[in-house]
């Protein structure tokens, strides 16, 4: 989307934003209103739309794929998610056809770096390794639906939603010839006339409370901001992107683990500065984790027909 | 302090990919937490072309060109447009990441107010990765600047810096080296103005350590720019 | 299994001559000059419309308005995942179709030397993408307020042992069944869109046509009746 701000108009908002004003009233370390709905799409193991201030619409969809892999050549334990990430040319025209290729893959990259240790980070991710040369393959893909301002930070939220939302089966493994194994999915045994193929398969969740959030954080004059509008986004100086893991080691006493650091979009930054950004990235995650952690309580099963965007 | 071989006059057909173990293995018993590997950088490669650079940090050998800045039928806005483009590794993803890296640092520092009109194609070729390749493609870019004559801010001088448990930190770690690590960060900063234009940090690092990793690599960077310096001078030496 | 069961029921319960269900929703889209989003039962389609603009130098035509359409899918949309969202050969021949469809039923002299977006995207596919995507787009050309001919509506036909069925499921769209995208204006005869998958007996073309332009009658109605609520709703707006 092309916004044209005046010098006088970006001057003005600069020197709000230093008072920790900002043109929407909101301060600094403000984010604008998230709605989080998960399990809106019925044809995908697992998903979540994320809205962000009542225009940054993301939608997340993941399926599963059972991968065989060559256990000789791949030593080290590989993490099983892939992340694609889309920009949708309903979000502007000037992602039809290749325009949004370039910006997604780099998105992509830094989801990819952030979660490239989640098999020590998130606890039950193990289990996705299913025998030698079997394991799950989580495809995590991403469409922006509407862009105006930090998309970063909206698909981690759908991410860890759409994580959260996915159920993936149970599974027995049988040896078979060859020295290969079969994988069968697990029924519960139940009594009596029911046939085998109608007892719902039995389905475990991931553990998403020590994912990894992506933060953009900001620099407008000398102040650090959370979640800039697009208005904002044309008087930034530099842009800082943060990718923040807890970790629950003991309960009651969460550390905080950088995952990922990645200066984008020109700019120059001192040293403080970037000290400072981190700093107000962990204090906003501390805020975004307990947020996310209230609404995936919280949130009801959908109703099957009801759909999303009515 | 680092062994340098900055008077190396390259030609071409030398510069291809070299396997692990064709190259003189070179005997590092354990390497102290400061010591870059044996490096060499180039500045103006290719002669009388318009930039090159050259930088090798062990086995990882990086090439970046820049051609421009050049007028394009199309472009017409009142500053330059830059553009990055990276080959030489298999990962599609690590492409991305690092030619998004690359873009940011480079439109950080060129004056780009003082080209209206013209592109500006920064084109880095990897040779061969060992581990460290953007800091290794920083550099190398920062030397084909130099040579390259277009005005910019300054050096950038950039560093890999590795990290293990308990703040035990590894200058320029090759990939057997980062296997054991928690993580580390790439880090590139211009000595003139103090400021720096790449931190690319990865793996997991306790925030309170964060402080003292970006410092530590500062140092590190600010060890390596006399590297740098000494070989835009010969550069220009040899130009005369 | 049969697509129609000996009762006379289909796969999902509904007689051969039977719609799903058409839920929708206009103006979703903040950017855009015209957006819509569209179901029918379990196929979402998100359309997006921007302009008349300027547009590129290359497309513009001296007497009438240049349209562009992208027809896109979500890697997650259908059945199997997908790789690559849009550019391959099915979507760019959907884009075509979509673009020649609207060619006739925008008042295209009313804008020469402009340009038309039509963006689709199908978040969910199941079955009769196209004929969603035509239904979309109509409607968020009435929400954009570009001057139509009349609202476009579409539909998918397939016959079975003569038997004409209406829009058809993914898990009806096999690779037997002969079936027949057909878009009319206002549910007349002007018929602006025909596709036809698989191989059609000739005795069944009348059958099948017939039914197809019954549906677009029908699906008409349901539009019809969205576009004026549309209108109602927005009226005070209008000072009204």
């Amino acid at each position: 989307m092309e916004i044209n701000l005046s010098d006088d108009e970006k001057l003005f908002l600069i020197a709000g934003v230093e008072a920790d004003i900002r043109n929407d009233g909101r301060s600094c370390q403000d984010f604008r209103t998230i709605v989080l709905e998960r399990g809106v799409l019925s044809g995908t193991n697992g998903s979540c739309r994320v809205q962000l201030g009542q225009t940054t619409d993301i939608l997340t969809g993941i399926k599963l794929e059972l991968e065989s892999y060559d256990s000789a050549t791949e030593k080290e334990a590989k993490q099983p998610m892939q992340f694609h990430v889309d920009f949708s040319a309903n979000a502007s025209s000037q992602f039809a056809g290749k325009g949004g290729d370039q910006y997604g893959e780099e998105i992509s990259a830094a989801f990819q770096v952030a979660y490239s240790r989640s098999l020590d980070i998130m606890s039950n991710l193990s289990k996705t390794h299913l025998a030698e040369g079997y394991r799950w393959k989580i495809n995590v893909d991403v469409s922006v639906l509407q862009w105006a301002g930090s998309i970063p930070d909206a698909i981690s939220l759908a991410v860890i939603g759409a994580l959260s939302d996915l159920e993936i089966p149970e599974v027995e493994v049988a040896p078979d010839d060859g020295g290969k194994v079969s994988i069968v999915l697990k029924r519960p045994r139940i009594g009596g006339n029911v046939r085998d193929e109608e007892v719902p398969v039995q389905m475990w969740r991931l553990d998403v409370q020590s994912c990894p959030l992506l933060l953009t954080i900001s620099k407008i004059g000398t102040a650090n901001l959370v979640d800039c509008s697009p208005e904002e986004e044309c008087c930034i100086r530099s842009q800082l992107l943060i990718g923040i893991a807890k970790s629950v080691s003991t309960p009651g006493n969460d550390t905080y683990q950088t995952t990922c650091i990645k200066q984008l979009g020109g700019g120059l930054l001192e040293m403080e500065s970037i000290e400072n950004m981190i700093e107000m990235a962990q204090k906003t995650s501390i805020g975004l984790y307990e947020a996310l952690a209230k609404r995936l309580k919280a949130e009801e099963k959908r109703k099957p027909g009801h759909s999303f965007l009515l | 302090m680092p062994t340098i071989r900055s008077n190396l006059n390259i030609p071409l057909t030398h510069l291809s990919r070299i396997e692990d173990d064709q190259m003189e293995a070179i005997e590092m018993d354990k390497r102290s937490a400061t010591t870059f590997r044996p490096l060499c950088v180039k500045c103006g490669v290719f002669g009388a072309q318009d930039g090159s650079g050259y930088a090798e940090f062990g086995n990882t050998r990086v090439l970046a060109q820049i051609i421009g800045p050049d007028g394009d039928g199309k472009w017409e806005e009142d500053h330059a447009k830059i553009t990055v483009t990276l080959k030489g590794l298999e990962n599609e993803k690590q492409i991305a990441e690092y030619r998004a890296e690359l873009m940011s640092s480079a439109s950080s520092v060129i004056f780009i107010n003082k080209y209206p009109g013209k592109v500006i194609e920064i084109e880095v070729t990897v040779l061969s990765d060992d581990g460290g390749v953007l800091s290794a493609a920083l550099s190398a870019v920062t030397l084909a600047l130099a040579h390259s004559g277009i005005e910019h801010m300054g050096l950038t001088a950039s560093v890999h810096v590795g990290m293990r448990a308990n703040e035990d930190y590894i200058t320029d770690p090759s990939t057997s080296e980062s296997a054991d690590t928690l993580g580390g960060v790439t880090f590139a900063f211009v000595p003139n103005l103090s400021q720096t234009t790449c931190v690319s940090l990865y793996g997991r690092i306790p925030i309170e350590a964060t402080k003292s990793l970006l410092e530590f690599a500062k140092q590190r960077a600010i060890a390596i720019v006399p590297v740098l310096h000494k070989a835009i001078v010969n550069s220009i030496k040899e130009k005369q | 299994m049969s697509i129609i069961s000996e009762h006379g029921f289909r796969l999902d319960g509904r007689r051969p001559a039977q719609i799903r269900n058409v839920n929708t929703r206009l103006g979703l889209n903040r950017n855009a000059e015209g957006s819509s989003y569209l179901e029918h039962g379990n196929t979402k389609v998100l359309c997006a419309v921007y302009g008349p603009y300027e547009g590129k130098a290359s497309k513009r035509l001296e007497d009438r308005c240049a349209i562009v359409c992208q027809y896109s899918t979500t890697t997650f949309s259908g059945l199997e995942r997908k790789n690559r969202p849009r550019g391959d050969r099915k979507s760019t021949e959907m884009s075509r179709l979509l673009e020649k469809a609207f060619e006739s039923v925008i008042l295209t002299e009313s804008f020469p030397r402009s340009q038309i977006d039509i963006f689709c995207e199908v978040i969910q596919g199941d079955g009769s993408n196209l004929a969603a995507c035509v239904n979309a787009t109509s409607l968020a050309l009435a929400d954009a307020g570009i001057p139509m001919k009349g609202i476009a509506s579409a539909a998918t036909c397939g016959i079975v042992e003569g038997n004409p069925i209406v829009d058809l499921t993914s898990r009806e769209e096999t690779d037997l069944l002969p079936r027949v995208t057909l878009a009319t204006i206002c549910g007349r005869d002007e018929v602006v869109l025909v596709e036809l998958h698989n191989r059609l007996h000739i005795d069944h073309l009348s059958v099948v046509m017939e039914a197809a332009k019954a549906t677009c009658a029908d699906v008409y109605e349901c539009l019809a009746v969205v576009a004026q609520q549309h209108l109602k709703a927005c009226a005070p707006i209008l000072g009204n």
